[in-house]
């Protein structure tokens, strides 16, 4: 089973790969990361740049990063329904769960791109037009060019487990509608309104969207020498993203294991 | 006015309500935790029980309560008069006179009365004159009686351009005594720029001078503390100490000075008492917007020293401005610091704004500090509350509770309502509720021990204002009128027992 996810993985990545789409997400969180200095200039003049790293990857990462994320993987299957190639894909000895996990497994990859191309682009400005010393306070050293560097990729995996729970999310909204563009309005319309009801209706801390940018909040505090921890925090980051993350699958596979995939 | 009308019982506190439109508290010094007044305490009917002295009358105390039958005037001369109390007396200073009053049933007798010609006083850059002082039809209430001689009868002190000028009562009423110079050294301000073209802009102007310091009076011990330039945008402070020789016609005892001066230190540091040591404490708060995040946080950060700046201690937040930093939490005689905290910030930018637009509760943190023995701040918290505010409307609409909580109105930790001289915790936990929370062995309970109905567009603080050692709960209302301010207050006095 895990093999023929495997191929099926590999078969769409080769697909995926050829279509400029998906490369146009990463390139505009390149593009916003690479323009973020003009609004958080960097200096080479002792004053630590660890702060634009917490400036500009929230921005373009959980911002509009996380958008092209749920666009992405909302037309995932659509395309295919649409198009109707899910009948050629399935002709294969291939579940559809199967075939669902790959195009899960797509959406991740994409996410990781995504997360890469901004890291890789804001560390290399930060490091070659700023200055990366650790974080003093008082002319105490509170955090260490090792320990921000650590912080930093905590934050990064966290980060990444609540974009997963938006691949699942846009995907299973890209199995309830034949029609792409309709599959990417439902999700970000969904999340939109739900961003803006979670509070009145009191579900902000189940919901996974709201532990997008927690995690950078605390690598920004830590720039600011505060000492913050990202724990308890993570924990219910950790449960909301991997709940949503499996309800969501679950959900879109059940959807599309009953879908009439006829004309 | 209206008499008592409801008391509620809450564990071993009880609360009477009465209409005292009269009292004014305003914000506590955040340094201290002391509330401002525009009343003070005197046991003007010699009956035990602590009469309120405002500008314009006394209201006498009966039994807890101030019967509008007991407001007595106070003697008003032509010239409006700075009032102040020693030994449940009333002293009248005008422009050129002295008078000395104490309460003869209801009425004002006259015990002195003189003539003194006053020295042109020292301008306090802290309460400059009112524009409205000249409409007032009352006097003040001020502070010029120290009795610094310690014999029970009060000298007079008057802060003048030349130094301070010492009135002491020989039996045969005021005279002036010795000017005593304890100032520092004027600065000469030097002008950044002199015209030297077209010639006749010419001129050699004498440039002025500036004396900047503080001075504080505490039994018959003077302390003046000034600055001078440290490192940068450091400065230094310098602490000189007196005590009064009687015998000397008050003149600085000989070898009674102590002086001290700090390691360089912020200039936002100001002197405050924070223990009971012999070493000036210097404590300030600065707030100042994060670099390091999308959102633009405030951060405060709240610096000290015990230590005459030798070591330096800060506690930082996000947070609003707030009431007040340091009060004696735990009863112990020495402050602690408090440090609050806003939840709006919490979870980025898209957080914020979907909080901001959208959420009505926010998140508060209040995290208390103890000072131990040596003047040292615990790191960490000794005690964190957690608490949730509700607002009328989300903070996007800038209403006025929101604006209220920006300026830290909402919370307040400066009372004792139970007199066990530790803090308790008042906080405006809705827009009609206020949520007292007693401290239990230096802990807040989880639910509030009582709530008090406050109308949504009323503000509250805390103060004593019956004079009984046990805080009370002032909720008032102001209305902008054509004529000025108007101002509706209720005061809940704390009780041990149901009356």
């Amino acid at each position: 089973m895990i093999r023929r996810i495997l191929n099926a993985y590999s078969i769409e990545w080769t697909k995926q790969s050829r279509q400029m789409f998906t490369f146009v997400g990463p390139a505009f969180v390149v593009l916003l990361v690479l323009l973020t200095p003009l609004q958080y200039p960097l200096h080479h003049d002792a004053a630590n740049d660890y702060g634009f790293i917490a400036y500009a990857l929230p921005m373009s990462l959980n911002f509009f990063g996380f958008l092209m994320l749920l666009v992405y993987s909302a037309s995932l299957v659509a395309t295919e329904l649409s198009t109707g190639t899910i009948r050629t894909l399935l002709v294969r000895p291939l579940r559809r769960s199967e075939f669902l996990a790959a195009k899960m497994l797509i959406g991740m990859t994409y996410a990781l791109m995504l997360s890469f191309a901004a890291s890789a682009t804001v560390w290399a400005l930060a490091f070659f037009l700023g200055d990366l010393n650790g974080i003093e306070y008082g002319g105490e050293l509170i955090y260490s060019n090792e320990e921000m560097l650590q912080t930093f990729l905590i934050a990064m995996l966290l980060n990444l487990l609540t974009q997963f729970a938006g691949v699942a999310w846009g995907l299973l909204f890209s199995t309830l509608t034949r029609s792409a563009a309709t599959a990417i309005g439902l999700a970000v319309g969904s999340w939109l309104l739900l961003d803006f009801l979670k509070h009145p209706l009191n579900i902000a801390p189940f919901l996974f969207s709201s532990y997008l940018e927690q995690t950078w909040t605390v690598f920004a505090d830590r720039c600011a020498a505060f000492e913050t921890s990202f724990f308890p925090d993570a924990y219910y980051g950790i449960a909301a993203s991997t709940g949503a993350a499996v309800v969501c699958f679950s959900l879109a596979l059940f959807v599309l294991a009953r879908r009439n995939l006829g004309s | 006015m209206i008499s008592a009308l409801i008391c509620v019982v809450i564990g071993a506190v009880v609360f009477v309500e009465k209409e005292m439109d009269a009292i004014v508290v305003g914000r506590p010094n955040p340094l201290t935790g002391q509330p401002s007044l525009n009343y003070r305490h005197a046991d003007f009917d010699q009956d035990g029980l602590a009469d309120i002295l405002l500008p314009d009358r006394v209201l006498l105390q009966r039994a807890g309560e101030f019967p509008a039958a007991l407001s007595v005037p106070l003697p008003l001369p032509l010239d409006k008069p700075e009032y102040d109390v020693f030994d449940n007396k009333l002293y009248l200073r005008t422009g050129d006179r002295l008078e000395i009053h104490r309460l003869n049933g209801m009425t004002w007798e006259r015990i002195l009365g003189q003539n003194i010609a006053w020295p042109d006083l020292l301008p306090d850059e802290n309460e400059p004159p009112g524009e409205m002082d000249a409409e007032k039809t009352h006097g003040t209430l001020g502070r010029y009686l120290y009795d610094l001689s310690g014999n029970g009868v009060p000298e007079i002190v008057v802060p003048a351009i030349e130094g301070l000028h010492v009135y002491a009562n020989e039996g045969r009423g005021y005279t002036a005594k010795h000017v005593i110079d304890v100032y520092p050294s004027p600065k000469v301000i030097f002008p950044e720029r002199t015209l030297v073209w077209p010639p006749e802009a010419r001129a050699i102007t004498f440039p002025p001078t500036r004396l900047r310091f503080r001075l504080f009076l505490d039994g018959n011990s003077i302390t003046v503390i000034s600055r001078s330039a440290g490192l940068g945008s450091l400065i230094r402070r310098h602490t000189s100490s007196w005590l009064f020789d009687v015998e000397r016609g008050y003149l600085p005892r000989d070898g009674g000075l102590a002086a001290s001066v700090t390691a360089p230190i912020p200039a936002y540091l100001q002197p405050c008492r924070l223990n009971a040591d012999s070493t000036p404490d210097f404590a300030g708060v600065r707030t100042y917007i994060s670099e390091n995040s999308l959102v633009p946080e405030q951060i405060q950060e709240l610096v000290l020293t015990t230590d005459g700046g030798k070591t330096l201690q800060s506690f930082r937040s996000k947070s609003f401005q707030t009431l007040c930093v340091f009060v004696d939490f735990d009863g112990d005689g020495d402050l602690d610091a408090v440090v609050e905290s806003t939840g709006l910030y919490k979870g980025g930018l898209r957080e914020f704004l979907t909080r901001s637009l959208s959420e009505r509760t926010l998140p508060h943190t209040i995290a208390i500090h103890l000072q131990d023995a040596q003047g040292r701040f615990s790191k960490t918290p000794d005690l964190l509350k957690k608490l949730s505010i509700k607002l009328a409307q989300p903070p996007f609409r800038d209403g006025p509770l929101f604006t209220e909580y920006q300026n830290g109105g909402l919370v307040n930790i400066t009372g004792d309502l139970n007199g066990d001289r530790k803090r308790d915790l008042v906080v405006r936990t809705h827009p009609d509720r206020l949520s007292i929370y007693l401290n239990e062995n230096l802990a807040f309970p989880k639910a509030p021990s009582r709530t008090l109905d406050i109308a949504p567009d009323a503000r509250f603080g805390v103060a004593d204002v019956d004079g009984d050692a046990l805080s009370d709960i002032i909720i008032y209302r102001e209305a902008s009128l054509e004529a000025g301010t108007s101002r509706h207050t209720i005061v809940h006095f704390s009780r041990r027992t149901a009356p």
